[in-house]
């Protein structure tokens, strides 16, 4: 059995639609006029124990809600959720015992006193046995260099300083699993790759399983073993980065420079993308066509200055999800026109 | 229980340490409070010493009045008044992560402030209650100096229930202030300065019942003033502790119940 299993999960927002004009403080009271939003549609995964998913998707998608189902802040509509053997909102207090949870918008420590007393006090709250808790504390010592900055308050942590203290905060009573919702958003290119180095390190020695929601591909790109793209709340890819690649990524991008005036270059198989001055970016899919071919073709009536082939990055390859769903492949079809060199 | 008890006490020595931080706040702060409820004092003395008695309360019946309510308030709002703010503890994502921690919810949101502006409240209002007994020549038995630090302690629950009462509504609606702030003014507006038996029926009732923040000051003052004989009610002067009970298990149950709500449906 996965550790967690997602079945068929759903969430749907019920908001009041305010009422204007006279008294409407008043009259928002008892208002009936509802809408019914559904941030989570139909959900099903599961995340086997060791593994690093990466959960991704636009805001607004559902990230954060399947995210507070999955914590035990909120029940969901329909569907079920098993993690380690618990259904979070019906044994959240269990279940709590079971995860580490880092949002990284808010700081879950005490604001204003230093970093150790917010330890001490999840020490209580959690019932961590006092070798266990000196131990954690050593190794996020040396891992995070938390003891350069453990008697100050939070307040005055900079920004990676405070994701530091709130990741070991979180795993202080030895969770099985760890949830972070946007860990790096905001932090600098540096703080960001230790906190990287820190969560892949734990995931390494300690086992745990982690899932994490980020903006940030690169997050995905050198953390995860695996993804799953949410948008409109339901799951739009769920596999491996490499996988993703080699279905979607497929389309290369040839950028040419050429000595004379801007041209239309109008080539069977290709797109433009982009014309700048006397460079023009041509897509073009590399089952079907070649970098050479086109080479070839635009050689036959123009010289060619200067020319490189770009792979996609996984960004664009996930915007284009985001923009087209999975109709992606609809697209790849739209654009095999029969290649005519004549 | 132990747990809940060792996990709150942990709580509000971190809330204590935050407080702290800001020492030069914490000292103002008191003294603010002093003088602001001294200055509301001696508005009501001048008031007060225009009148021989009010409903056959003497002056100093009534600063008594005031100043059991007041000490009751102060408690209050010393561990509690941050009830007031659940609204903020929701919409700022605090609760949430609250329910992401395996303690009680409700133990959580208690431990995590105190607030130093009731200790001038407290030290106002013992002052005042000793000046008081002496300008009344009352003389306690001993029991009942016993008797006034469990009604100090009920008032304070009786408040600071209420309040939890009303603002669990937040759960649903994530506004309750205009409830609570209404609610309150039964207790800062009616009961705190005047007794109940001068008012009709009606506002006794509400005062009684509904919102019954009378059980602060009202009806244990009876005891303390020798007074329960010359009202029909005198017998209520006791069940101070048990309104105090009702309401705490009334207000626990109303919590539970938001929570419910919230979690289902996230508003």
């Amino acid at each position: 059995m996965a550790l967690i299993e997602v079945q068929n999960l759903r969430k749907e927002f019920k908001r009041v639609i305010p009422k204007t004009g006279f008294l409407s403080g008043v009259r928002n009271l008892w208002n009936s006029n509802y809408h019914t939003h559904v941030a989570v549609d139909d959900i099903s995964f599961q995340v086997e124990e060791g593994e690093l998913l990466g959960y991704i998707g636009p805001n607004g998608a559902g990230k954060s809600t399947s995210i507070k189902m999955l914590t035990g802040i909120l029940v969901p509509t329909a569907g079920s959720v098993k993690i380690a053997g618990l259904t979070p909102w019906k044994n959240r207090r269990e279940h709590t015992q079971n995860i580490g949870v880092v949002f990284g918008q808010k700081t879950q420590l005490w604001w204003d006193i230093p970093v150790i007393e917010s330890f001490r006090v999840l020490k209580t709250i959690y019932k961590i046995p006092d070798d266990q808790y000196l131990r954690n504390l050593n190794q996020f010592r040396d891992l995070l260099e938390i003891d350069q900055f453990e008697n100050t308050p939070v307040r005055q942590l900079s920004l990676g300083q405070r994701m530091r203290a709130d990741l070991a905060a979180s795993l202080l009573h030895d969770p099985k699993i760890l949830f972070l919702d946007e860990p790096t958003i905001g932090v600098d290119v540096l703080a960001k790759e230790r906190l990287r180095t820190f969560i892949k390190e734990i995931n390494r020695t300690r086992g745990v399983t982690v899932l994490l929601t980020t903006h940030d591909m690169q997050d995905i790109e050198k953390l995860c073993n695996r993804m799953a793209i949410i948008d409109d709340g339901n799951i739009l890819y769920d596999g491996s980065i490499d996988d993703l690649k080699s279905k979607f990524g497929n389309e290369r991008t040839l950028v040419i420079e050429l000595d004379d005036a801007p041209y239309r270059l109008n080539l069977p198989g290709t797109r433009v993308l982009r014309e700048e001055g006397p460079r023009v970016w041509l897509a073009f899919n590399r089952d079907q066509l070649s970098a050479s071919d086109i080479m070839m073709r635009v050689a036959e009536h123009h010289t060619i200055r200067d020319l490189t082939v770009e792979e996609p990055e996984i960004e664009s390859i996930v915007r284009e999800i985001y923009e087209g769903g999975m109709s992606g492949q609809k697209k790849e079809e739209e654009h095999v026109p029969v290649l005519d060199l004549q | 229980m132990r747990d809940n008890l060792t996990i709150y006490l942990t709580m509000i020595r971190a809330a204590v340490l935050t407080r702290m931080e800001y020492r030069a706040d914490f000292i103002m702060g008191i003294i603010g409070v002093f003088i602001l409820n001294a200055g509301t004092l001696a508005t009501s003395w001048v008031l007060l010493s225009r009148f021989h008695d009010l409903h056959g309360w003497t002056f100093w019946e009534i600063v008594f009045l005031y100043n059991l309510w007041l000490l009751g308030h102060g408690i209050r709002a010393v561990f509690f008044r941050h009830i007031n703010l659940l609204e903020q503890f929701i919409v700022e994502g605090t609760f949430d992560q609250i329910l992401t921690r395996p303690a009680n919810a409700l133990v959580q949101f208690l431990g995590r402030e105190v607030h130093y502006l009731g200790i001038g409240d407290v030290l106002l209002s013992i002052t005042m209650l000793t000046l008081a007994y002496q300008n009344l020549d009352l003389h306690w038995p001993v029991w009942m100096f016993g008797w006034m630090v469990v009604i100090a302690l009920s008032s304070a629950i009786v408040e600071a229930a209420i309040t939890l009462l009303l603002v669990s509504t937040s759960f649903l609606t994530t506004r309750s202030r205009a409830l609570v702030n209404s609610a309150s003014l039964f207790s800062w507006g009616v009961v705190q300065q005047y007794p109940v038996d001068m008012f009709g029926k009606l506002l006794r009732n509400i005062v009684t019942i509904f919102l019954p923040f009378a059980f602060m000051n009202y009806y244990p003052a009876l005891l303390f003033l020798g007074k329960q004989d010359q009202v029909s009610w005198g017998i209520l002067t006791w069940y101070a502790p048990v309104v105090a009970l009702i309401l705490l298990g009334l207000s626990i149950a109303m919590w539970n119940f938001g929570i419910k709500r919230y979690q289902s449906t996230g508003s």
